[in-house]
């Protein structure tokens, strides 16, 4: 009976009933089994309203959704080739950097590989790239940038982190801080095998050119200064996240809509109701996840998993190659925000035990997830781009590969090699 | 058996903590078992307005919880917390004994048994410039505690527009400079890490700060008369010890933050004078707005001038 | 019937919009009234976060009439037709379940707000501002409900 339960949801969210729908049956089953008054949901939905940082969900979102829309992305490209673009492999690296940057703000939502492909593959097509290496770069940049501010998964992750009584806190602040080299270590690596990849290429014909650097940078006139508020205002402590959300969000709506005028008065709602969409999701999750975090706090159930690992794994290296091993596969089922909401608060508590640092442990569940997204057989990112390209899943198998494994190694770099994440703090 | 489940913002580790711990552990042992507590420390059930309703719907029996979030339920509990009603820690012992009880019985009343009220120490300005007068403080960003009605009309009162930040954010608004001014207990400045931020104290205490220990009546009256006995004893011992403990604490705190180079600012006979005056309009104001009970605090007032002649008069 | 649900559609997107559109600019102004005038505006970040709860809840709202939620698509992407259409009914049942349990729950613990007073910010009372959960659970245990009955149909009508 105990089993039964827990093994129905299971199967229900493996045959596609909305995740949220589980996650609450399973908190209202606790609460109905520990005799706590169901009345307990509403109370925990409603915590919603008392998180502070959360308002930078929504606002964050609705800029990502309007530069989307916005022909940003074509700026975007043109400034990084302009600054990149004569390096070795540069094409490759300004997909690689258009990506990272694209992602932190729109949230690794498939919005980087459905709005940047259409621009990036042709072009890479066009220096002579394989179409192979095209697709695999661009498929797994789509989540390239999950570490860097202010992307959503960070800030959820120090949402749900705070939930938890933890002794040592988790300041968002300090997440976007710690992913910034771990980040880096990604863009690095892939940036170097393009590099190597692209040795074969006709020798680069476009050298630096000033004119044209100059040129794209007035293009960029309205768009530069955004990261330069969000990220110098987050990073250098002129800003609180929701301060930076709320001016970002402003600034993007007033330069896309009254400024540069490329989303129409009659397509604004339109984007504004699709960004709503994904908040909607997200909130919703973590809100009914609110109520079943609340539940297995109140059952001990972290202290019950932690003590039967406890029995099997008595070192922090074997705990953390399991865990690597066990979020790939959930990198791969779940989406990012789902497997935030459910795994961190029974993960969490448990890593603390083997002496992992919360800031750390975020950083290298966020990793793996980034992994996740373009792992064979149903990494989300591998459907988006075998719909976005028109190309079979088995193409996009084959093609991000290379990619995959070399992520890999990053991601096992970044978890057994803490200092990375945590030198700045 | 009855399980109370206790939940708190205070984090766990901490040596109010581990004096509730150890009360628990003392209960169970003298209750044979009966009568468990089990804590939730570190805000994992939300804010205390969270918690209270937690305990409406009965999921929590109890919460230690900050005497200003019980404002809406009693405005007795705020009795201890107008700004400038005393000058130091014997002045609010010299009237506890008596006025306790008040606050005891309004929690009854509202279906709350009150089974601890703790010493939180006094509430003084800081800030990264030495302040004398309220004309010093306008030109500063004053954070106040979110509906922290008290302080937000107090610095009104003194012609300060105040920022309401939750305490979770004020770390970072410090930072940023959204804020540079605050008042809190030394021990709380220096927890939180403020004091990194700040280089001056005011020295001159502007509100006495309270925690209580409450729990729902119809879950403590379902304990058998004797062992109820035997958790409020228990409790106010472990609340007793906890005062003394916070005494040393904040004397603790005081001495590390003046070492780390804090000022403390004096004030002259005048500014003090001037900081009463402004209390004064503040607590006419909140009387009308039904804030705190007006009889019964006059009443108050009444017995700290009459202790103040006593220790004038003994030198 | 359809020209009515296209209505309260329209009427359910103006109301998100509107309401996002009020939160991009109150918290403009909350930072710029703190910035240019040291004070800040006392009610509009308590209220920001309020508006945080009925937009998340709206947008779930929204995801459901478009049937764009978070879900694990394994059955959907490897299964048979049969079993996709199988599958449809039973999640939309399951999941019409769970909200309106939430639905039903959330309106009595609204009730109970009501009866003592919970307050939200700046002594406005909670209960309207709690009022979206069981409203929006409900209208999305409508939306399943509605959702399962059309995938069964559709699955009869193609059997
Ligand atoms: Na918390
Ligand atoms: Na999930």
């Amino acid at each position: 009976m105990s089993l039964l339960v827990p093994l129905l949801l299971l199967l229900l969210a493996l045959a596609g009933a909305p995740l949220f729908a589980v996650i609450g049956a399973s908190a209202l089953w606790g609460f109905y089994q520990t005799d706590v008054d169901l009345m307990i949901m509403a109370v925990e939905i409603y915590r919603v309203a008392e998180m502070p940082v959360l308002i930078a969900i929504p606002l964050f979102t609705l800029a990502g959704y309007l530069l989307g829309e916005s022909k940003a992305p074509q700026r975007l490209v043109r400034i990084t080739d302009a600054l990149l673009g004569w390096l070795p492999g540069g094409l490759a690296i300004v997909a690689l950097a258009v990506c990272a940057l694209f992602t932190a703000f729109t949230g690794a939502s498939g919005v980087t590989i459905v709005a940047l492909g259409a621009l990036l593959v042709p072009a890479l097509q066009k220096a002579g790239y394989p179409r192979q290496f095209n697709l695999g770069l661009v498929t797994s940049s789509g989540s390239l940038g999950l570490l860097f501010a202010p992307s959503l998964p960070l800030i959820l992750y120090g949402v749900v982190a705070q939930q938890m009584s933890l002794g040592t806190p988790v300041s968002i602040d300090d997440l976007f801080l710690a992913g910034l080299l771990p980040g880096g270590l990604m863009l690095l690596a892939l940036a170097l095998y393009s590099g190597w990849q692209s040795r074969h290429l006709p020798a680069n014909d476009a050298p630096f050119n000033g004119r044209e650097a100059w040129a794209a940078i007035k293009d960029c006139g309205w768009e530069i200064p955004l990261p330069i508020i969000v990220l110098g205002g987050i990073y250098g402590g002129f800003f609180a996240v929701s301060e930076a959300a709320a001016i970002t969000a402003l600034y993007v709506l007033i330069v896309t809509v009254v400024i540069r005028r490329e989303i129409s008065l009659k397509h604004l709602p339109v984007v504004m109701r699709d960004s709503m969409k994904l908040v909607g999701a997200i909130l919703l999750i973590l809100a009914v996840s609110l109520a079943s975090t609340n539940y297995m706090i109140d059952a001990g159930i972290p202290q019950q998993v932690f003590a039967f690992i406890q029995q099997h794994i008595s070192d922090p290296i074997t705990f953390l190659l399991l865990l690597t091993l066990f979020l790939l596969v959930l990198g791969m089922m779940l989406d990012i925000f789902s497997a935030i909401v459910i795994m961190i608060p029974i993960i969490l508590p448990i890593a603390m035990e083997y002496g992992i640092h919360p800031v750390h442990l975020g950083i290298l569940f966020l990793a793996n997830m980034q992994l996740g997204y373009f792992t064979p057989p149903v990494g989300m990112n591998l459907f988006i781009a075998s719909f976005r390209f028109n190309e079979p899943v088995m193409t996009l198998y084959r093609a991000t590969l290379p990619f995959f494994f070399i992520l890999l190694a990053t991601v096992l770099v970044i978890t057994f090699w803490p200092t990375l994440s945590l030198v700045w703090l | 058996a009855t399980t109370l489940k206790i939940a708190t913002l205070a984090p766990d580790g901490t040596s109010w903590m581990k004096e509730m711990r150890a009360a628990a552990k003392e209960i169970k042992q003298q209750t044979e078992g009966r009568v468990k507590i089990k804590y939730f420390p570190g805000g994992v059930q939300g804010s205390d307005k969270s918690v209270l309703r937690k305990i409406r719907i009965r999921q929590l029996q109890g919460g230690a919880i900050a005497a200003g979030a019980l404002a809406s339920i009693a405005k007795e509990t705020q009795l201890y917390s107008l700004p400038f009603t005393f000058r130091n820690l014997e002045e609010v012992r010299a009237v506890r004994e008596e006025f306790d009880p008040i606050i005891t019985k309004a929690l009854e009343k509202k279906g709350f048994v009150l089974l601890g009220l703790s010493e939180g120490g006094f509430a003084y300005l800081m800030s990264d410039q030495p302040l004398h007068t309220s004309d010093d403080v306008r030109q500063q960003k004053v954070w106040v505690p979110e509906g922290d009605i008290i302080s937000k009309t107090t610095f009104e009162n003194g012609d300060v527009q105040p920022i309401a930040l939750p305490v979770s954010d004020v770390y970072t608004s410090l930072q940023t400079g959204l804020v540079d001014t605050i008042a809190a207990n030394m021990t709380s400045a220096i927890a939180l890490q403020w004091h990194t931020k700040l280089t001056h104290v005011t020295d001159f205490p502007l509100t006495f700060l309270m925690g209580t220990l409450v729990v729902d009546a119809k879950a403590f009256n379902k304990i058998n008369a004797d062992d109820q006995a035997v958790v409020r004893s228990v409790m106010a011992q472990a609340f007793a010890n906890m005062d003394q403990q916070n005494e040393q604490n904040e004397a603790k705190a005081r001495a590390a933050l003046a070492q780390n180079g804090m000022q403390f600012v004096e004030l002259s006979a005048e500014d003090k004078q001037a900081w009463y005056q402004l209390a004064k309009r503040t607590i006419n104001e909140l009387a009308d707005q039904a804030v705190y009970p007006v009889d019964e605090y006059q009443q108050l007032q009444h017995l700290l001038q009459q202790v103040r002649q006593q220790t004038a008069a003994t030198p | 019937m359809s020209t009515l649900i296209r209505w309260l559609h329209r009427i359910e997107d103006a109301v998100l919009i509107t309401l996002l559109l009020a939160m991009v600019l109150l918290a403009g102004i909350d930072i710029f009234a703190r910035t240019l005038f040291g004070g800040g505006i006392g009610w509009i970040p308590p209220l920001l976060r309020v508006m945080v709860l009925w937009l998340g809840l709206l947008g779930a709202l929204l995801a459901t009439r478009t049937r764009e939620h978070i879900a694990i698509d394994l059955i959907n992407r490897l299964g048979a037709a049969w079993l996709q259409r199988l599958s449809r009914v039973v999640t939309s049942l399951f999941a019409a379940a769970v909200c309106a349990i939430i639905a039903w729950h959330s309106q009595e613990y609204v009730q109970l707000a009501y009866e003592y007073g919970d307050q939200a910010f700046a002594r406005l009372p909670a209960w309207p501002m709690q009022l979206v959960i069981p409203f929006s659970f409900a209208v999305m245990a409508l939306r399943f409900l509605v959702q399962a009955g059309q995938s069964l149909r559709h699955a009869e009508e193609t059997a």
